[in-house]
């Protein structure tokens, strides 16, 4: 049974799956079924170092950039073949594979032009994000978007690293961002164009 | 307080307890305000929870409405709703305006403790979800919705899995207590029956699914269609029948390059145990029989199919899609049931592509299609699948 996140918590991923080397984040909401423009729900991933600052500009995966230069995180994008499970953007990440200097995964899920829309995540039905050991598919965490951080349109949601024992940890944040995708890279320390 | 459209609180936050005033107050002439529980899948699971003007309490009592000009006051008590309302969903609805054309619009929780300012959100729509009171695992709490339907109390009732009559102007006319149109004695399935957990609906965000073989083969695929039939109306908002029919048919393609079109419409009914492997169980659709049209597609010669696009067609009448309700399921042993509705894009076309199904490597792979056509041809067209038309008529 997967561990239910809840805001501040986390937990050993390594315990519930020993031997992890690689995850896959993945992002999953019900289609919009009221009238207006749909709801499109994209995740992000920051790698960051000792400061909380992205390692390089490519460490900033997203749906524009979909592979961090040394190939540790990569995006899924859009999951057309999700049935059942019906992840609809997964993120990847090879642990085995992050530079030295790499402390933490910052992971984002924002809302598409959610400002201009006038969309948050309380619109949402049934958005999650959950955490999933790649070698066998099983969910080891869970966090449900739905019903925090509802009037925002951006969210960290999860960070993901290693403790000094070498345990992959995730550690719930959601933490909503007023300023959407492009407020929170710049914290982060990318530079934008 | 005043909440945001998305705000999602704990009514504790607000020191409301159990016991739960909701006021909406409206400016906008024959406007309707409702009250819906709902199911845990968010549908009508008993209509004597829907409550208003003409159904002012729930059989418990746990929500009862004290209508006024320019206001509906509803008073709950959460304690008392049984289990199987997970919520309750708060509308407002009008015949012919928007609803965001109401001056005030707005939704008071308790004694002022918190309200929400509806209007400012709204653009055309006729039907409106305000706000909806549920069940989470850390108590009753409030979320704002401010979002609907342009299509109006038809639309809203069928997002909440319930049917309705196209004329809505003919509800306040029929018995404020709606008579119960004479049940089948098998069709106990009601159109919000609680789904199977193993059913997999295809949507836009989530169009495809595929399926590998369980056993030898995929043994008896039967494709479905059905839509809503005037004997299944639910009373509560009355209304005439419908003169719709649908029929489902398919285009197929064989490895061996046999091509052809399986309908209703020129006795083409085709054949289970030789080729084309797909059968039309009859068009005797006269409204008595309640499970629709039916193809079977025998799965145990499954790899000698290479691919076929499943349609409806209206063919008599004029085409109005918006009525039908229908939707499509596949079954086949020991597969999720795949659904699919046909909600989207409706249009005057005669003819709705709805589904693909291919065969990649022996996996049979299911795409939602949802796209109107002017005929068979267009659609084969579209789909690849070309065909001499003088041959869709023999027998």
């Amino acid at each position: 049974m997967a561990v239910s996140l809840s805001k501040g918590g986390n937990v050993s991923l390594s315990k519930e799956a020993p031997g992890l080397v690689s995850v896959t984040v993945g992002l999953g909401w019900d289609v919009r079924k009221t009238d207006g423009a749909a709801f499109d729900l994209d995740a992000s991933a920051f790698v960051v170092d000792e400061s909380g600052k992205v390692l390089s500009d490519g460490h900033f995966v997203f749906y524009n950039n979909k592979t961090s230069p040394e190939g540790a995180v990569v995006y899924g994008g859009d999951n057309t073949t999700g049935a059942g499970e019906g992840d609809d953007e997964t993120i990847k990440i090879d642990f085995s594979k992050l530079p030295a200097n790499a402390k933490k995964v910052t992971i984002a899920v924002t809302i598409y032009d959610g400002q201009a829309r006038r969309q948050n995540f309380g619109s949402v039905q049934n958005a999650y994000a959950r955490v999933i050991n790649l070698a066998d598919g099983k969910e080891l965490a869970r966090y449900d978007l739905s019903e925090d951080s509802s009037t925002n349109a951006a969210m960290v949601f999860v960070e993901l690293y290693r403790s000094p024992q070498g345990d992959i940890k995730v550690k719930a944040i959601g933490e909503g961002w007023e300023s959407g995708l492009a407020g929170l890279a710049s914290a982060m320390g990318v530079n934008l164009a | 307080m005043q909440l945001q459209q998305g705000e999602k609180r704990s009514l504790a936050d607000f020191g409301i307890g159990a016991q739960c005033a909701v006021k909406v107050e409206f400016g906008l002439d024959g406007a309707d305000i409702a009250a819906f529980g709902l199911n845990k899948e968010r549908k009508i699971g008993d209509d004597r929870y829907v409550v208003l003007f003409s159904n002012t309490r729930s059989p418990e009592g746990a929500i009862s409405l004290v209508p006024a000009a320019g206001s509906a006051v509803f008073s709950l008590e959460l304690d008392r709703l049984p289990d199987t309302i997970d919520r309750v969903v708060f509308t407002a609805t009008h015949d012919s305006r928007p609803i965001g054309d109401s001056r005030p619009l707005a939704v008071t929780l308790g004694n002022n403790a918190a309200s929400f300012d509806v209007a400012q959100y709204l653009s055309n729509e006729k039907a409106v979800m305000l706000v909806e009171i549920y069940r989470h695992s850390s108590g009753w709490r409030v979320g704002t919705i401010a979002a609907g339907f342009a299509g109006g109390l038809a639309s809203l009732i069928s997002h909440f899995g319930g049917e309705v009559a196209d004329a809505p102007a003919a509800a306040p006319a029929s018995a404020p207590t709606p008579a119960p149109a004479a049940p089948a004695p098998a069709a106990s399935a009601p159109p919000s029956a609680p789904v199977s957990l193993k059913k997999v609906t295809l949507e836009k965000g989530n169009p495809r699914v595929s399926l590998q073989k369980t056993g030898a083969s995929f043994g008896e695929i039967i494709l479905n269609l059905n839509w809503s039939q005037p004997e299944q109306k639910r009373g509560l908002f009355g209304g005439g029948p419908k003169n719709v029919d649908l029929d489902l048919g398919v285009m197929f393609e064989l490895q061996d390059g046999y091509k052809g079109c399986i309908q209703g419409l020129g006795r083409s009914f085709g054949d289970y145990e030789h080729e084309p492997y797909i059968q039309l169980s009859g068009d005797d659709r006269t409204g008595a029989v309640s499970t629709g049209e039916t193809i079977r597609v025998n799965g145990r010669h499954f790899d000698k199919i290479k691919r076929i696009g499943v349609f409806a067609l209206i063919y008599e009448g004029v085409p109005n899609w918006q009525q039908t309700d229908g939707v499509v399921r596949m079954t086949m042993p020991g597969q999720p049931e795949i659904e699919i509705r046909l909600v989207e894009g409706r249009d005057n076309s005669r003819l709705c592509g709805i589904a693909l199904i291919n065969n990649v490597n022996g996996t049979l792979q299911v795409d939602r299609h949802m796209q109107y056509y002017r005929d068979q041809k267009q659609f084969a067209d579209d789909i690849g699948i070309i065909l001499r038309w003088a041959a869709g008529s023999k027998d």
